[in-house]
């Protein structure tokens, strides 16, 4: 085997568990997918299936957010404010 | 009287659009050359790149096709939803891995990034072909997407050709001139038209007909309870497992949709991609809104059939709204066919301005000239095979999504994994490509129920990685990785030293 590449693993997952929120939306939208395909109870009136899909679509920036906040805390993924906008 | 009013409300909007387009670059005289017209001298910010992705992911299929969908199927139209929001997810990490290998090699869109990965010009100018043939059929659809809604909002006034013309002539108007920048402008007018428009309708429409959303939805609940689980109504195999795959080769896709990557090129900085990967699935909420009025329309008018079924929702607005509305709502949707097309054209003229002819080297010094004349070209060709023989891009149209996502292999593998060579990642390309187009074309999509792209992907995984492991070794290619791969996503130190210029 020729020695992988001296940079380590691919770039952006090395030491970056947070990442792995951003696999959250999959969960939501397809892992459960058989437990939600139904049309009762219905929430707010709306139909399960739709009112779960309505769910799993305000909870995407919410999982983006948790990875986001991950880099953060990492001293990562800091405001631009402070490099400077364009010339 | 009607059809005055609403045709008059058009043309105004339809004037503003190119005004605002070309105002978008003025000051800048012609200068700045292709990174300028192209990504928009990598300069924008977290609001304009939040509404350029936004604008041209929400389509005239949004309008016409979700709708649709929801009318004739129910269920399965929530693979937008769900594939759009997993795609803005992971974009998170794709995106700024993509800006930074972009702007640190000065490269301006996915087939320039291939010939830099595997230092092969040649192989920048066919992915360019091959990503030609998967696009022009998504610019006919916006065309024609334009045609019916333009010719349906004009009650009759504009007829279908004349709206196909108004189309191309709107968008080619500015896009040439101004590139991605005039796209970004014209689409914060789209953006606040569609959210206002949509927005209204949402609460409009169940309370016109319904008497308000409790009864419209017990009554959806109580009679079609078909439409609101998998597989839908009468939608021909679009079950769970077609859902599964089609959110999960489309999510990976829609990141490395050249039109998506000329979002991502565009961006001042990477955090404003990251934070967008936040705020743009918001926009997905909108989405709702058609799916449900579709449904609603089977009450209204029942009985749309075919190609018909596209126009549920503009069926309800025409039926219960003032003509000065329904031109408003109708430009709101023609915006939705014009921002896309305007980035779809720009994309194209920028693949082979770039890597096509810019290869060619006593054309290379005029690449901006080159793209803006492909994007006349390519807008063009659109136009007269919707006229002449429409069925043609129709039956391309089937493999464009299954057929682009063949390149994400070469393209995201490649940049994170040095020993892809150039023999394995071309092999899969081409395995993976064929297998889609004998799928779809032989009619097998879905094939044993699965989306049939996915099929297409496994194999060209699996192929890429044979040749890798037991084809040719790449020889000559002594650069150092930090030159080949992306690296860890870096800050920029600042983000006003753009470089790469041409």
């Amino acid at each position: 085997m020729r020695n992988q590449s001296p940079g380590g693993p691919p770039p952006g997952t090395r030491k970056r568990p947070a990442l792995l929120w951003l696999l959250l939306p999959y969960v939501l939208f397809l892992v459960v997918l058989p437990l939600v395909n139904r049309v009762t109870p219905t929430v707010l009136g709306l139909p399960f299936l739709f009112f779960w899909m309505m769910l799993a679509t305000l909870l995407t920036p919410v999982s983006v957010w948790l990875a986001r906040r991950g880099d953060h805390k990492r001293g990562r993924g800091r405001d631009d404010g402070l490099t400077g906008g364009r010339a | 009287m009607n059809a005055t009013v609403a045709t008059a409300i058009f043309a105004a909007f339809m004037v503003l659009t190119v005004v605002l387009g070309l105002l978008a670059v003025r000051g800048r005289g012609s200068g700045g050359g292709l990174t300028e017209w192209s990504v928009g001298g990598r300069s924008l910010g977290t609001v304009f790149i939040w509404v350029l992705m936004a604008g041209e992911s929400y389509t005239s299929f949004s309008y016409l096709g979700a709708a649709g969908w929801g009318y004739n199927f129910g269920a399965p139209v929530l693979y937008v939803l769900a594939y759009m929001s997993c795609g803005y997810a992971i974009g998170y990490v794709v995106g700024p891995m993509l800006w930074a290998y972009a702007r640190r090699h000065g490269l301006v869109g996915i087939t320039d990034i291939v010939a830099h990965r595997y230092r092969r010009p040649w192989l920048g100018a066919a992915v360019a072909v091959l990503a030609t043939v998967c696009l022009l059929p998504y610019i006919q659809l916006q065309i024609t997407g334009m045609g019916v809604v333009v010719s349906t909002i004009s009650y009759g006034t504009i007829s279908l050709n004349w709206a196909y013309f108004i189309g191309f002539a709107v968008t080619t108007g500015f896009v040439v001139v101004s590139g991605l920048r005039g796209s970004a402008w014209v689409s914060v007018l789209k953006d606040v038209l569609v959210i206002a428009t949509l927005g209204f309708l949402a609460l409009y429409v169940p309370l016109h007909y319904f008497g308000g959303y409790g009864p419209f939805l017990d009554r959806i609940v109580a009679e079609k309870p078909q439409w609101l689980t998998f597989p839908g109504h009468a939608s021909g195999g679009l079950g769970q497992s077609w859902f599964l795959t089609t959110t999960l080769i489309n999510s990976l896709t829609v990141v490395i949709f050249p039109t998506t990557v000329a979002g991502y090129l565009g961006a001042r900085n990477a955090d404003v991609l990251r934070r967008n990967a936040m705020y743009l699935p918001f926009y997905n909420v909108l989405l709702f809104v058609p799916m449900l009025l579709g449904l609603a329309a089977l009450f209204v008018v029942p009985g749309l059939t075919g190609a018909r079924s596209n126009l549920a929702l503009f069926k309800l607005v025409v039926d219960s709204l003032p003509a000065w509305a329904v031109g408003v709502i109708g430009v709101a949707a023609a915006l939705s066919s014009i921002v896309p097309m305007a980035v779809f054209m720009l994309v194209i003229g920028t693949m082979w301005g770039r890597s096509v002819l810019g290869a060619v080297p006593r054309l290379t010094s005029r690449q901006k000239l080159w793209s803006q004349v492909v994007v006349v070209v390519a807008g063009a060709l659109a136009l007269v095979l919707t006229y002449v023989a429409p069925n043609t891009l129709v039956r391309l149209s089937l493999i464009s999504y299954e057929g682009m996502a063949q390149l994400v292999p070469m393209l995201l593998l490649g940049l994170v994994w040095r020993r892809l060579t150039m023999y394995a990642a071309v092999s899969g390309l081409v395995a993976g490509f064929t297998l889609v187009c004998v799928l779809v074309f032989g009619g097998h999509d879905p094939v044993w129920g699965v989306n049939a792209g996915i099929v297409g992907l496994a194999v060209n995984v699996a192929v890429a990685l044979a040749v890798t492991w037991l084809g040719p070794r790449e020889r000559g290619d002594d650069r150092p990785d930090t030159e080949v791969l992306a690296l860890e996503d870096e800050f920029p130190r600042a983000g006003a030293a753009v470089s790469g210029r041409d």
